[in-house]
């Protein structure tokens, strides 16, 4: 009877994974059956703690979460944004301590997977362990783009390219209309993402919705001119390997 | 916390409606300054169209509490012209 229920929590996950090459049905049932039991996390809570020793990988099946690092004056750097269908801490079934802290962004809903299970995932599905190991290669090229918009691109430039790859990961993952998508992150996030302060934010979107690209209230995104705001973003999708090719 | 509005003017004034909240003057500060140099770091040569750019923090009663400028000046070309002439 729970198996609609039970498939839905990882609809995101398979609709990401999928795009990139197919899964078979066994595979959606043992990610599904991996799972325990869906929790829910306030917003501004850790999800995972930084320095600490997951004994299990966390799946968000719902809400926004950031990958960050703090500094001693209290300066904060995220270092992702993630979506509902990420596997959070995958990497800490081999990287065994966590490097940085995952905070939710918004009320979570998340379910883990004991390590010692993703193992024998691993080992009974080697298609799905493949497709799981692109997950976090995606995510280290979501890195390397990241860090070349916070050493080289203007504001303006790197606003526009973290909108463009939302909007990709999230219509990936099932959650973006047409050109359209919620975003119900603070300007502090926001600015903490780009390396850049709260009032540069604001006046970058001002800017970006003052040159009609994008029309941006509250916590939805509209994109008005996708070329133009790829043009400012000097956008080219190939690290998020959106093509559909056999692994 | 008090709240810090921070507008910004070259030229035109563009108002912040939004504001911050932060501890103090002094926080208000290193924001300002923060702010300033972000905007300016990819301005290039076109800084020099405008000329100058202010950061200014008002506080919830409309006072300026900061003011910071950058400012780009045309300086004599010493000597230049005359070197090459000699040539």
């Amino acid at each position: 009877m729970n198996a609609p229920v039970a498939e839905a929590r990882v609809a995101n996950l398979v609709e990401k994974l999928s795009l990139r090459d197919a899964l078979s049905p066994e595979e959606v049932v043992a990610l599904e059956t991996v799972l325990g039991p869906s929790r829910t996390i306030p917003a501004g809570a850790d999800i995972v703690r930084e320095h600490s020793h997951p004994l299990q990988s966390t799946l968000l099946i719902s809400g926004f979460s950031a990958r960050y690092s703090t500094l001693k004056d209290g300066g904060r750097q995220i270092t992702e944004i993630n979506i509902s269908g990420d596997f959070i801490d995958l990497h800490s079934l081999l990287m065994k301590q966590m490097d940085h802290g995952v905070l939710a962004l918004t009320d979570c809903v998340i379910a883990s997977t004991p390590h010692a299970r993703l193992i024998e995932l691993t080992e009974r599905h080697p298609h799905l362990a493949r497709l799981l190991w692109l997950d976090t290669i995606i995510d280290a090229a979501i890195h390397r783009q990241w860090l070349v918009a916070m050493g080289r691109r203007s504001g303006l430039s790197h606003l526009a390219h973290l909108v463009c790859e939302l909007y990709l990961r999230l219509r990936a993952a099932g959650q973006a209309g047409d050109m359209t998508f919620d975003l119900p992150l603070t300007q502090t996030v926001l600015g903490d993402a780009l390396g850049l302060s709260t009032v540069h934010v604001s006046r970058l979107i001002t800017e970006l919705r003052g040159e009609g690209v994008v029309n941006w209230s509250g916590r939805r995104v509209e994109i008005l001119d996708w070329h133009r705001l790829a043009e400012i973003a000097e956008f080219d999708a190939t690290y998020l390997r959106l093509s559909n090719e056999p692994v | 916390m008090p709240r810090y509005y921070f507008h910004t003017e070259n030229g035109d004034r563009i108002r912040d409606d939004q504001g911050e909240e932060l501890a103090g003057v002094e926080a208000a500060r290193e924001e300002a300054v923060t702010v300033l140099g972000e905007i300016l770091r990819y301005r290039g040569a076109s800084f020099w169209d405008t000329g100058s750019f202010s950061v200014i923090v008002t506080d919830d009663g409309g006072r300026t509490v900061v003011r910071v400028t950058a400012a780009a000046s045309e300086e004599p070309q010493q000597g230049a012209p005359a070197s090459e002439a000699g040539r």
